[in-house]
C-alpha cells in the first residue's frame, strides 16, 4: 500500500489495515514495470518490480519523497535494471545494477538524497570445498573458485595471476634433506637408506649424527646398495685415526666386502662417534663410487678420516651401515650440488 | 684366544634374535639364514679386529724395543726418524 496521509475523522478500513501490515512486513502492493521507469511520489511504501528482458533503469528524482520514505525495488526480468540518480543523489555500498532476482530498498534520508540497500541474489557463497585442505580464491574478479589441496612438499605460488600449488624447484646448490632416520639396536640400517641417491644430485652428504655399537669399540662399516641389493665386493680405501695423544692408527681395505670407517679399537662406548661422508659418483651414472669421510670418536676424541672407492661401476641408489654388533645410529642424507 | 666357534656361541647367547631397519621405517627380524650369516660375519669381524689390534700392539712393542736398543748403542732414534 502506498504511503497514506491520514486525516482527522478518516476511517481505517480492514483492507487498508491488511495492506499496511503487508507493507510493514516488506511486501505490499507491487507496481509491475516492463520498461524503464521514473519513480513518483505515490511509489513511497510500495514495491516497484521490473520485469524486462532488456536493460532498464529506475530513475530517482528529488522533491518527491519525504525523509524516511522507502521504495522497494525488485528485478525479476532477465535484463539488468539499474537504479539511476536523476536529480536526487543515490548512494550505495553495493551495486545499483540489479541482475535478475536482485532487489533493494531505496531509503530517503532527505527529499533529495537516498541510500540504496541492495540485496544481490548471488550474495553468500556456495560451499566450493570437496577435500580436506581445500582453499578458495577469487577468479575473474569475484567468482569464488576452489583450489584443491596440493601434494606433500608443494608450496603455494602464483601463476598467471591466480594461486596454485607447485613443487618447489630444486636448488642449484645448498643442502636439501633427503632422508633422516634412526636405527636403534639393530644389525644394520636395512632398507632405510635405499633410493636416496638419484640423478638429481652429483654430491651427497651422509651425516652420521651419532653412532653407538653394542660393542663400544666397533667401528662403522658402510656398503653401497643397488635396487635393494647390497654390494658386498670390491671395496677399497683407507681409514686413519689420530687419537688425542697423537698416536696414529689406520685400517686398510683392499678388495673387501665393506669399508671399515676407522681402525679397529679406536672408538669406545663413552660417547657417540660422528661422521660426515661426502659421496660422489653415486646415483648419477654407471661410474665407480667415490666417498671420503671425516669423523670424531667422541669417547676418546680421536680424529678419523678416510676414503672409500668401489671398483664395481654401478648406479648406486643407497647404502647400508653396520658393525660387528648391534648399532644405534641417527643418519641424515642431504643432496648437495645438483647434477 | 677365543675361537670362532666360541665367539659364535657367545654372540648367539647375547642376541637370540636380530633385526634390521629403523625407527621411522620399521624393523624386520632376520630369518634363520640371515641370522646365521650375520652371526658368522660378526664373529669373523671380531677376530679380524682382534688380529688388527694384536698386530698394532706388536708393531708398537717392536718399535719401543728398537728405540731402546738404538739408545743403548748410543744412536739417537730421532736421527733415524723413529
Amino acid at each position: 500500500m502506498a504511503k497514506q496521509t491520514f486525516t482527522t475523522g478518516q476511517i481505517l478500513t480492514a483492507a487498508q489495515m491488511t495492506s499496511l501490515q503487508q507493507t510493514a512486513m516488506g511486501g505490499g502492493s507491487t507496481t509491475a514495470k516492463t520498461v524503464s521507469y521514473t519513480l513518483v511520489a505515490a511509489d513511497a511504501g510500495t514495491v516497484v518490480q521490473m520485469n524486462s528482458a532488456s536493460a532498464t533503469t529506475i530513475t530517482v528524482n528529488t522533491g518527491l519523497f519525504a525523509a524516511g520514505d522507502t521504495v522497494q525495488i525488485q528485478n525479476v526480468g532477465a535484463g539488468v535494471c539499474t537504479v539511476t540518480a536523476g536529480t536526487a543523489t543515490v548512494s550505495t555500498s553495493a551495486t545499483l545494477a540489479l541482475k535478475q532476482y536482485d532487489a533493494g530498498s531505496l531509503y530517503f534520508n532527505t527529499t533529495s538524497a537516498a541510500i540504496f540497500f541492495a540485496v544481490d541474489a548471488a550474495d553468500g557463497m556456495t560451499n566450493p570445498f570437496t577435500t580436506t585442505g581445500d582453499t578458495v580464491y577469487a577468479s575473474s574478479g569475484t567468482t569464488p573458485t576452489r583450489l584443491g589441496i596440493g601434494s606433500t612438499g608443494q608450496v603455494l605460488t602464483v601463476a598467471s595471476g591466480i594461486p596454485s600449488w607447485a613443487t618447489p624447484a630444486t636448488a642449484a646448490s645448498g643442502l636439501t634433506l633427503i632422508k633422516r632416520a634412526t636405527t636403534t639396536g639393530a644389525v644394520n640400517t636395512g632398507t632405510t637408506f635405499d633410493s636416496v641417491f638419484t640423478s638429481t644430485y652429483k654430491t651427497y652428504l651422509i651425516n652420521i649424527e651419532g653412532w653407538y655399537a653394542a660393542t663400544g669399540s666397533d667401528v662403522p662399516k658402510i656398503q653401497l646398495r643397488v635396487a635393494g641389493s647390497t654390494t658386498a665386493t670390491s671395496y677399497y680405501g683407507v681409514a686413519q685415526n689420530i687419537d688425542r695423544s697423537g698416536s696414529i692408527a689406520y685400517n686398510s681395505t683392499v678388495n673387501q666386502a665393506s669399508l671399515q670407517m676407522g681402525a679397529a679399537g679406536t672408538l669406545d662406548s663413552a660417547g657417540p662417534a660422528q661422521y660426515a661422508i661426502y659421496a660422489n659418483r653415486v646415483g648419477n651414472s654407471s661410474q665407480k663410487a667415490s666417498l671420503y669421510f671425516t669423523g670424531v670418536g667422541a669417547g676418546n676424541q680421536c680424529f678419523i678420516n678416510g676414503t672409500l672407492f668401489n671398483d664395481g661401476a654401478q648406479t648406486y641408489d643407497g647404502f647400508l651401515l653396520s658393525a660387528a654388533s648391534n648399532i644405534t645410529v641417527t643418519v641424515a642424507v642431504y643432496g648437495l650440488a645438483t647434477a | 684366544m677365543t675361537t670362532k666357534l666360541e665367539l659364535i656361541a657367545e654372540i648367539k647367547a647375547e642376541n637370540p634374535t636380530l633385526r634390521t631397519g629403523s625407527d621411522e621405517y620399521g624393523y624386520v627380524e632376520l630369518n634363520t639364514k640371515e641370522y646365521e650369516a650375520t652371526v658368522e660375519q660378526w664373529a669373523t669381524s671380531r677376530l679380524e679386529q682382534a688380529a688388527q689390534l694384536a698386530e698394532a700392539e706388536a708393531l708398537a712393542t717392536a718399535k719401543t724395543e728398537a728405540i731402546d736398543k738404538l739408545t743403548a748403542l748410543g744412536i739417537d732414534p730421532k736421527a733415524l726418524g723413529l
